[in-house]
Formats: C-alpha cells, structure tokens, sequence
C-alpha cells in the first residue's frame, strides 16, 4: 500500500521556483492497479520518483508499506519495482541475462534464486530465445520484456510504471498490457501513469487525476462513470480539468 | 557487492570495442612511435648521405679534405644558395677559387657555409663541416707555431675541464629523452585510459536512464561510486602499465641510442617498486578527477568538453621539466598534481631514489585523491547530480 499525505515538491533554480507537486494526498490500497493520469507536465513522474525514493519530497510524507520513502528508503527500494515510460534503463553491452543477473544480485538475491526468478521471466515473457543475446541488439518490444522483468526480478510488492507503453508499437503495447493483467492477477499493487484513456480503463480498478501539481480526482472508475455520467474517459478528464476542480 | 559490481563494470566497459580502440589502442600506438621519432633525432643517420651544393668541381685537396665524410655529397650547382633555398641540398659551401689548394699557406682563407640552422639535416651537416675545418685549422697553427719555434702552449692561458654529475654519464642525451618522453606518455596514456570509462560510467549512464534504474535498487550510492572509480582506475592503470611496456620494449629491442639510457641498475627494483606505486595513485588521482567532470556534465559530450582541459593538464608539465636539471626541482614541483609525477620519474629514471621527494609526491597524490574523491561523493549523494 502507497500512502502520500500533503506531499509537496519544489524546484528551484535563480532564475525559476517549480511547484511540481502541490500539497497531493491520495492511497493505493494494496492488490490494485491504479491509473494516474495527468497531462505532460502535471507531475506525474515526480510523484512516481518520489515514491522510488529517486527525489524527496520539499514536505509532506510518503508511505510505502509503512516505511517512510525518506527515513527508509532502503526498505522502501527491496518493496518497490520502478519502471520508467521511454527509457528501459538496461545495460546495452551485456546480455539479458546478465542484466537481469546484476540486478537481482544488487536486490540482494542469491545465486540460486537469481537462477529461478529468470527462468520464470524468460518463460513468463517469451524470452528464452534471446535472453543470452545482447540488449543493443533487441527490438522495443523485447527491451521492453526485459525491462519490465528487471523491474520485478525481485518479485516486489509494488510495481510503479511510468507510461510504461510510451514509444511502443501496437503489438509490443498489447504484450505489455498481458504483462500488467498478469502481474494484477499476481495481486501485486500497481501504480500506473499514462495519457492513454483506453489502457488506464483497460487494466485500471481506479485512478488518479493530476493537474498542475494538484491532485483533482482520485476513485473508482465505475464511481467516475456514474458520478460523470459518461464512460468517455477522455471527456471526463477534459471536463475536470477545464472545471479546475480539485480532489 | 563492490566486487559484483565491479566486475560488471568491467566488462560492460571492456565491450565497447570501438571507443576501446580508438581511445586507449590508438593513442598507445601513436605515443609508442614517438620512440621511433626521438630515436631518430638521436641517430647519427651514418647511412643517409646530404647533398652539399657547391659552385665548382672540387679540386683534387679539396676532395681529400672530404675524404672522410663519405655521407657528405658534393653537387655543383650554378647558384648554390638557390638550390638549398628550394630544398634540394642540406648546405651550401661557398668557397673562394682555389681554397682547399692554399689552405695551410699564410693569409686567411675564407669560406661560407649557407643553410636553415632550424633544420635537423642541414645543423647537422653544417656542424660536421665545422668540426673539419677546426680540426685542420688546429693542425695548420700548429705547424705555424712549430716552424716559428713557438710552444703550443702559450696559446692556452688555462684550460677548462667540463665534467657531468655521475647520473648524467655518456648516456646523458637518451636519458635526457627518456626522461622527458616515459613520463609523458605515462600520463598522456594513465588519462586517456580513464576517460571514456569516466564518461560512459557517470555522463553516460545518466543519458541512458541506467543510473536511474541503479540508484532505485537499496545499494549504498557509496559501493556505486567506489565500484565505478575502481572500474575507471583499473582502466588508468592497465593503459599506463601498457603503455610504459611497450615503450620498454620497444626502446631495449629496435633501438641504439635510447637504448642506452636503460643502463641504470642499481636499486632497479625500488624504482619499479616505485613507479608502480605512482602508477597505481596516478590511475586513482585521473580517475577522481575524470569521475567529478563526468558526474558534473549531464551527457557524454559536456563530459568530452569538460575533460578536455585535463588532456592539456597531462602534457603541460613536460615543456617545464624538459629545461630542468634533474636536481633543481623543488618542493613545489614534487606537490603540484601533474608536474609531481614529471618530476619523479625524471628522478627515478636518472637512478636518484629521494625518499623526501618520493615521499612528497606519492602523499600529495593522495591527499589531491581523497580531496577529490570527497567532492565526487558529496555531488554523487544529491539526486540533481545524479538523475
């Protein structure tokens, strides 16, 4: 489980003073995916480094399974699998077995249990076949599969994906999408951003709506959809925008 | 976990063949020819033979004047000064008619020598000529003297005697060289090796996301940034060592005259014990020093433009020490990061173990290394310089 509670973030430079998350509170209860969905710019990535413990916050709490994102952020990092949209944060020179190897050696697992979680993931994902080629040499879509299996290879509680689809082509999306079913199934917590309507509805239980900083809405979706009176995803983030309610 | 992840620094850096190649195989080839380069200045090239341009046939006195300098070539050329001018001829000799036949006879005879003292082959020849005139003209005073019934040694008021430091012996000139070359291409070789490791393994994983993905695993960001500057070091070190090898063995096996500076062997092994030492701190100190520039710039290029000024850094100390005697350092230049490595192994190769200087040296480097190593890690534990 995720509990922010008035989270603020502040950038500030000589020339500039960025308010990129301001006074935010909202909670992923455990076992649920949910969606966060904000334009470019609303502060969705800074809250999700915020809870990877990538960036502190200027005040407020962040929670992640009881441990404080800023006191622990160690325990914090052995509950959580980060993956951020665009980029797969995969070493290009080695093999995917070796990146899988080091990161699941830097979680601290052993050499065995290292040996079984890939295997599972090389099974799991369709990767046997390339898994000792390199990384360079790999396709979006498989970068992808890796990538996310470097995200889990420690089998956390918590998933935080960052427009994990961002840069995909429509096949490679729709095996992500089975990836994410599969992990819910898992009854892991998800934390999701995307600007895609059709996926956050597609694998969301809830969500979250960011705007400027300032959190505007977070729910059930069926408790959006009846509250809009629309199942137009689309419209009704436009709608509450343009309204500049907040949550 | 040091270890885990330093051997994957390795190699993940050791499979970029390309930057390999062209940033720590290239410079190592380029710097080991300047072996072949100054062995060449140091040759007396008895095979090569210069052209001298001369106006007219030389006479039958004036070809056994030559007689012993069989690479000297004489050519007639209607305007001498011309032809040396085009380059065609090392020197000319202008004499006047008749000068090799009168020589000996009362009067001064003159004569000209005509060519670019900046130019290592006409210095040469123009030397080479010299000497044969002083050396006949010694023989024609004599013999005036003699005749005159007149003691040679009235033209000597005193004599002087030039006499070199033992370390300076026949071999001074290849010492003075190698001298000047082993710590420059240690240097030159040490950073070049470290840096595309510095900048793939800060600039570059920050542009890549993977030091994101790093950071998110709960590793202390201290084993980070030890594993990566041992990574980088060991680069350093390996390029140096190399490097130094392969001047070695290419000075003791395709060279003469350099190879003679190689003589020195009396407590050889505590030099080696030595440079060892400062091959290893000099590895640690670069890699520091690249580590801060590559955590600083945000991408590889701003990291290749940053480290730029370091190249020069490695280079400069050589047109300092090369004037130098090898006792006039002075604890300035065993404590000036750069200049201290110049220095002490200018020393070392010249056989003087200072155990004051060596000391200076090796302990400025490391306090330059935890100086540096200190910033690094303040800069690498906030996340502005980091992400």
């Amino acid at each position: 489980m995720i509990e922010m509670n008035d989270v603020t973030k502040k950038f500030s430079t000589k020339k500039t003073n960025v308010t990129a998350l301001n006074h935010v509170s909202f909670t992923v209860p455990a076992g649920k995916v949910v969606g966060l969905l904000g334009e470019n710019g609303a502060g969705k990535t800074t809250l999700l480094r915020c809870i990877a413990t990538l960036i502190t916050p200027t005040s407020g709490t962040i929670t992640v399974n009881g441990f404080s994102t800023t006191k622990e952020p160690n325990q914090v990092k052995r509950k959580i699998g980060v993956l951020f949209g665009g980029e797969t944060g995969l070493y290009d020179r080695l093999t995917a077995r070796e990146n899988l190897t080091y990161f699941a050696n830097l979680y601290g697992l052993s050499k065995h249990e290292t040996k079984v979680a890939i295997e599972e993931l090389a099974v799991k994902f369709g990767m046997r076949e390339y898994l000792d080629r390199r990384v360079g040499e790999f396709s979006k879509g498989m970068r992808q599969k890796v990538a996310i299996s470097r995200t889990i290879i420690h089998n956390p509680d918590i998933i935080l994906l960052d427009e994990p689809t961002t840069g995909l082509d429509i096949t490679s999306s729709n095996v992500f999408r089975q990836m994410i079913l599969q992990l819910k199934q898992q009854g892991k917590t998800i934390l999701f951003s995307s600007h895609i309507m059709e996926e956050v509805q597609a694998l969301c239980d809830s969500v979250a709506m960011i705007h400027k900083g300032q959190l505007v809405y977070q729910g059930k979706l069926e408790a959006l959809y009846h509250e809009e009176d629309t199942q137009d995803l689309n419209f009704i983030f436009m709608s509450k925008l343009a309204r500049g309610e907040t949550a | 976990m040091i270890w885990n992840m330093y051997v994957k620094e390795m190699k993940d850096v050791f499979r970029d063949r390309r930057t390999l190649l062209m940033v720590v195989f290239l410079p190592l080839i380029l710097l080991s020819g300047l072996v072949f380069f100054y062995e060449s200045l140091m040759s007396d090239d008895k095979e090569e033979t210069y052209t001298v341009a001369i106006p007219n046939e030389l006479s039958e006195e004036g070809q056994l004047f030559f007689s012993d300098m069989p690479n000297l070539e004489m050519e007639v050329f209607a305007r001498p000064k011309e032809v040396v001018d085009e380059g065609e001829a090392s020197v000319a000799l202008l004499a006047e008619d008749g000068f090799f036949e009168s020589l000996g006879e009362e009067g001064m005879a003159g004569v000209t020598l005509y060519g670019d003292s900046m130019s290592q082959n006409a210095s040469y020849v123009m030397n080479m000529i010299e000497s044969k005139f002083a050396q006949v003209e010694q023989g024609i005073v004599s013999s005036r003297l003699e005749e005159k019934n007149v003691e040679e040694s009235i033209l000597e008021a005193f004599t002087v005697e030039r006499v070199e430091p033992s370390y300076n012996d026949e071999n001074g000139d290849s010492l003075a060289l190698i001298s000047m070359l082993l710590p420059m291409v240690f240097s030159i070789a040490i950073a070049s090796g470290s840096t595309s490791a510095a900048m793939d393994l800060f600039a570059g994983e920050k542009e890549r996301k993977t030091m994101e993905s790093l950071l998110m695993t709960p590793v202390d960001r201290n084993k980070i940034l030890i594993s990566k500057w041992l990574t980088i070091s060991t680069f350093g070190a390996m390029t140096g060592i190399l490097a130094v090898v392969l001047i070695v063995i290419e000075t003791l096996f395709f060279t003469e005259k350099m190879k003679a500076a190689f003589s020195i062997n009396e407590g050889m092994s505590i030099v080696i014990i030595i440079t060892l030492a400062m091959t290893l701190l000099f590895a640690l100190f670069i890699a520091a020093l690249l580590m801060l520039i590559s955590i600083i710039a945000k991408s590889i290029k701003e990291s290749q433009s940053y480290s730029t000024p370091v190249s020069l850094l490695t280079i400069a100390p050589m047109f300092f020490i090369t004037s130098m005697g090898v006792k006039e350092f002075t604890f300035i230049d065993f404590i000036l990061p750069f200049m201290n490595l110049y220095a002490i192994l200018k020393q070392l190769l010249y056989g003087i173990i200072d155990i004051t200087n060596i000391a200076l040296t090796l302990g400025s480097t490391a306090i330059y290394i935890l100086i540096l190593f200190a910033i690094a890690r303040v800069l690498f534990m906030k996340d502005r310089w980091v992400l």
